[in-house]
C-alpha cells in the first residue's frame, strides 16, 4: 500500500476527479489510510465525483464496497512505471489502470450499492382497491411481462386473479417482443443471464417457454378445456376478456417497458438484491420501486435484432397455426404475433457505458419508497 | 466464546465434502470433546459462505441471508474449539476474510487458525473444469484451459479458478493478520492414499484419538472423459429449459454423482501434456513461496508438484463417440428408473389423495351433500351450466361458494 495510492484515495474522498495515471506521476503522498480499496471501487468513486457531489456517506460506502459476486476480485492499481500484468502481490490478479476497466466491472460495485439503497427504501403495501365482492374468476398466462403488469393493474382495481373454475387469459404480443419480455421479466425478477446470452439460445431454436404461444395455449387447453382459454393480443380487450366490464376497458393491457440499458441495470441489481432480502420483498422492490424509477429513463429498447428475424418469423407462423387448431377465442389479430422487419442497429456495444451512467445517477439520487427520488 | 477457532477455507476437490460429512454426522459426539461444528443442516457452512461472499447460487442465496452471522454467533457462543469449513471461502477477498475472522473472535480473545487443503494443479485443473461442467457450464476443455492461462484473468472462469486455486494468494488474503504458525497447509497426497489424507485432516483439526464414524454419505466423486463430455452436451441442449432447481437433483446428483461417476473404467480426465510444464513451473513458485512464508505444513509440499505428464491423453473435446454413447445409455437407464420410481410415487400419492377425498366426503353427514356436489361438478363442465351456477350464486350470496 504505497503512499501515492493512499493519497489518491484521499484525493477521491475529498471529491477529486484526477485519473490514477496522472495522479500517480504527481508529488502527492499520504499515509493515513488503513487500506486501499480495489481499482473498481476507486474508479467508480472518481466517476461519481465527476457526475455530481456525492454525500459523505455515499463516499464512504463506495470506499468500502467491493465488487459483488463472481468476477474479478478487487484489483490493485498499476503504476504507470510498471509493466502490465504486474500482479497485486507475489501472486494474485494483475494490477490495472482503473481508467481502462470495463464499465461492467464498475457496475458490479454500483449495482451492489443500488441494491442496498433499495433494501433500505423498504417495501410498503401498494395502494390497491379492496377486492370486489362480485368479481370474475380468471388467471393470466403467456407473456410474463404483460401478465405481471396486467395482474398488478387489475388487482389494484379490485379484481385480483383467481377464483373457482377460472377462464385462462393467455397474453401475447409480437413474438420478438415476447422474447424480450421474457428477459425483462427476469431482469425485474431474480436476475438472469445478460441479453446476448439469453438471445443466443434463439440460434439453437430454443424459444423461452412462455414466449412459445402455441405450446402455452395447447397446454392450457389440455388443463382447462378449450372454452375456458382465450388469447389476448389486443391490450384494450384484456379487461373485457377477464370479465371486468364496468368502466375499466383498457386497464391492465399496457405494461411499462424500460430502455435496454435500464433493464441491464435492473438485471444486475436483482442479482445483488437476491442476497439481501427475501424473494417476495425483492419482487416488490424490483417491480414496484425500481421499475417506477427506471421507467423515466430514455434510450433504445431491447431488440432481438435481424440475425434471428427469419427463425422467429417461421416460429410465429407455426404458432398461429397451432393456436388456430386449438379453436380458442382470440382477442385481436393472430397475425400480430408475426415479427415485423427489425431495425438493423444493434445497441449492445453501448449498453455497459449507458448502464453505468444510469447507475451513477441512481447512486447520486437514490431510489426511495415507492420509487420517489 | 470459543477458545480456538479453525477456519478451513478450501480448496475445492481436496476431500472437503468427505471431511464436512464426517464432521456433520459426528457433531454430537464432537461436542462431548468440546469441539463445535455449528449448524443444524449439513449445508449451513455453505450458506454462510454464500452470505459472506455475496454469491448467487441458483436461488440458494435467498436461503443464505444472514447465514454467516448465524454461524459466527454459534461459534462465539460455544466454549472449546470451533470448526468452520467450506471450500468456496477460498475465493473471499481480503476484506471479506477480515470480516469473517473478526466475527468468529479474532482480535477479541479467540485463537483463530486458518487451514487450506491443497492439491497439485495437475489434478486440480481438470477437476475444476469438470466442476464447472457439473454446474451447468458448456465451455470446452480447450476454452477452459485458454481462459485460466490468460494472464489478464478477466473472464469469469479465470477469476473463479484463481480465486479458489491460487494457494499463496488464498493464504495471503486469509492470513494477512495472523502469525504463520496459525496458518496451516494440508497437502493432498498422490492418488491411492485416502487414509493418508484423513490422517492429515485429523491431525490438522485435532481429531486424533477420537472415535468417529468415518463412513461417508456425501462425497464429490469424479467422472471420466466420456461422461464429462456427455454432461457438457446435456448442458448445451437442456440448460435453457431446465431450471437450476431441477438441474441439481437430476443432472448433478442423479446423472453425474450417482450414475456416471460409477463408471470407473473409462479414460480419466488429465492435464494435456503441452500444458503440464506451465502448471509445473507455477507449482514450483507456489512451493517456494509457501516455504518462504513459514506456514505450518501438514503433509509434504512436494505433493503439490503432481504426477508427470500423461503419455496417452484422452481429449474430452474429442471423445470416443462409442464411449459417450455407452455412457448415455447408462444415463437413459438411470432416468428411466428414476421416472418409474416417480410414477410409482405418484400412483401412491394419488391413491392416498383418493382415500383422503373419500374420507372427506364421508365426513359430511347431510344426506343431500353428495347430490348437490355432483350437480355442481356437472354444471361446471358446460358453459350453460356455469351460467346457471353463476346466476344461482348471485341470488344465493357468498355462503354458497363453498357448496
Amino acid at each position: 500500500m504505497s503512499q501515492v495510492e493512499q493519497a489518491w484515495v484521499q484525493h477521491l474522498r475529498l471529491g477529486g476527479t484526477t485519473p490514477w495515471p496522472e495522479f500517480a506521476l504527481g508529488e502527492s503522498r499520504w499515509a493515513g489510510e488503513t487500506r486501499v480499496p480495489g481499482a473498481q471501487s476507486l474508479e467508480l468513486l472518481r466517476r461519481v465525483n465527476q457526475a455530481g457531489a456525492p454525500s459523505a456517506g455515499l463516499v464512504e460506502r463506495l470506499l468500502t464496497t467491493e465488487p459483488r459476486g463472481r468476477g474479478r476480485p478487487p484489483l490493485g492499481l498499476l503504476h504507470p512505471d510498471l509493466q502490465p500484468h504486474a500482479s497485486h502481490g507475489p501472486q494474485g490478479a494483475p494490477r490495472v489502470d482503473p481508467g481502462e476497466l470495463d464499465p461492467r466491472e464498475l457496475l458490479r460495485v454500483a449495482t451492489t450499492l443500488i441494491a442496498e439503497d433499495l433494501r433500505d427504501a423498504g417495501t410498503q403495501a401498494s395502494p390497491r382497491a379492496r377486492p370486489k365482492r362480485w368479481r370474475p374468476a380468471y388467471r393470466l398466462a403467456g407473456d410474463p411481462w404483460l401478465a405481471a403488469g396486467a395482474r398488478h393493474a387489475l388487482t389494484a382495481a379490485g379484481y385480483p386473479p383467481g377464483g373457482r373454475t377460472p377462464r385462462v387469459l393467455v397474453l401475447a404480443d409480437r413474438l420478438d417482443q415476447m422474447v424480450v419480455d421474457c428477459w425483462l421479466a427476469r431482469c425485474f425478477g431474480q436476475g438472469g443471464p445478460p441479453w446476448p446470452s439469453f438471445r443466443s439460445a434463439l440460434a439453437h431454436g430454443n424459444l423461452p417457454p412462455r414466449a412459445d404461444l402455441g405450446r402455452v395455449v395447447e397446454r392450457r387447453v389440455a388443463e382447462s378445456g378449450v372454452d375456458r382459454v382465450q388469447v389476448v393480443l389486443d391490450p384494450a380487450a384484456l379487461a373485457g376478456a377477464a370479465g371486468v366490464r364496468r368502466g375499466l376497458a383498457g386497464v391492465g393491457g399496457e405494461a411499462p417497458r424500460v430502455p435496454h440499458h435500464a433493464a441491464e441495470v435492473a438485471r444486475r441489481v436483482a442479482g445483488a438484491l437476491g442476497g439481501l432480502v427475501s424473494p417476495d420483498q425483492a419482487s416488490v422492490l424490483m417491480r414496484g420501486t425500481l421499475l417506477s424509477r427506471l421507467s423515466r429513463a430514455t434510450g433504445p429498447a431491447t431488440a432481438v435484432g435481424p440475425a434471428h428475424h427469419q427463425s422467429l418469423r417461421e416460429a410465429a407462423v407455426r404458432m398461429t397455426g397451432q393456436v388456430q387448431r386449438t379453436g380458442v377465442a382470440v382477442h385481436g389479430s393472430l397475425d400480430s404475433v408475426i415479427p415485423a422487419e427489425p431495425a438493423s442497429v444493434d445497441h449492445e456495444a453501448d449498453t455497459p457505458a449507458a448502464a453505468l451512467t444510469l447507475a451513477i445517477d441512481l447512486l447520486l439520487d437514490p431510489v426511495r419508497r415507492n420509487g420517489e427520488g | 466464546m470459543a477458545g480456538k477457532v479453525l477456519v478451513h477455507v478450501g480448496t475445492p476437490k481436496t476431500g472437503t465434502s468427505y471431511l464436512q460429512d464426517v464432521l456433520f454426522r459426528n457433531r454430537v459426539r464432537l461436542r462431548t470433546h468440546a469441539i463445535n461444528y455449528p449448524g443444524a443442516r449439513f449445508d449451513a457452512h455453505f450458506l454462510g459462505a454464500l452470505d459472506l461472499l455475496g454469491l448467487r447460487w441458483g436461488g440458494l442465496e435467498a436461503e443464505a441471508i444472514g447465514a454467516w452471522d448465524d454461524l459466527a454467533a454459534s461459534v462465539r457462543k460455544m466454549p472449546g474449539t470451533a470448526i468452520i469449513s467450506h471450500e468456496i471461502l477460498a475465493t473471499a477477498t481480503r476484506a471479506q476474510a477480515a470480516r469473517a475472522l473478526e466475527s468468529v473472535g479474532h482480535g477479541s480473545g479467540a485463537e483463530v487458525h486458518v487451514l487450506v487443503s491443497a492439491r497439485d494443479l495437475v489434478r486440480q485443473i481438470p477437476a475444476e473444469w469438470q466442476e464447472n461442467i457439473k454446474h451447468r457450464a458448456r465451455l470446452s476443455y480447450a476454452d477452459f484451459l485458454a481462459r485460466i492461462q490468460d494472464p489478464e484473468r478477466n473472464s469469469r472462469i479465470g477469476s473463479w479458478f484463481w480465486g479458489v486455486q491460487e494457494i499463496p494468494d488464498i493464504l495471503a488474503r486469509w492470513s494477512a493478520d495472523l502469525p504463520p504458525e496459525r496458518v496451516h497447509v494440508v497437502t493432498v497426497p498422490p492418488p491411492g492414499g485416502p487414509d493418508v489424507l484423513w490422517q492429515r485432516f485429523s491431525q490438522a483439526f485435532g481429531l486424533d484419538g477420537l472415535d468417529l464414524d468415518l463412513d461417508a454419505e456425501r462425497v464429490n466423486p469424479s467422472m471420466g472423459v466420456p461422461e464429462t463430455a456427455l454432461i457438457r452436451r446435456i448442458n448445451r441442449r437442456a440448460n435453457q429449459e431446465l431450471p437450476p432447481a431441477d438441474y441439481r437433483p437430476l443432472v448433478r446428483e442423479l446423472l453425474a454423482h450417482k450414475t456416471l461417476s460409477a463408471r470407473t473404467k473409462s479414460p480419466r480426465l488429465a492435464l494435456p501434456p503441452e500444458v503440464h510444464p506451465w502448471a509445473q513451473e507455477l507449482s514450483e513458485q507456489w512451493i517456494a513461496e509457501i516455504e518462504r512464508r513459514g506456514y505450518d505444513v501438514i503433509g509434504d509440499l512436494s505433493d503439490l508438484r503432481g504426477a508427470p505428464a500423461v503419455t496417452e491423453f484422452a481429449d474430452p473435446d474429442r471423445p470416443r463417440e462409442r464411449q459417450v454413447a455407452d455412457a448415455a445409455i447408462d444415463a437413459v437407464k438411470a432416468l428411466l428408473l428414476e421416472n418409474a420410481r416417480m410414477r410409482h410415487e405418484e400412483e401412491h400419492l394419488r391413491a392416498e389423495l383418493h382415500d383422503a377425498h373419500l374420507a372427506l366426503e364421508r365426513s359430511y353427514l347431510r344426506p343431500t351433500y353428495r347430490l348437490r356436489s355432483k350437480v355442481v361438478r356437472r354444471l361446471e363442465n358446460s358453459p350453460p351450466g356455469r351460467g346457471a351456477l353463476k346466476a344461482y350464486r348471485a341470488v344465493r350470496g357468498r355462503s354458497s361458494r363453498s357448496a
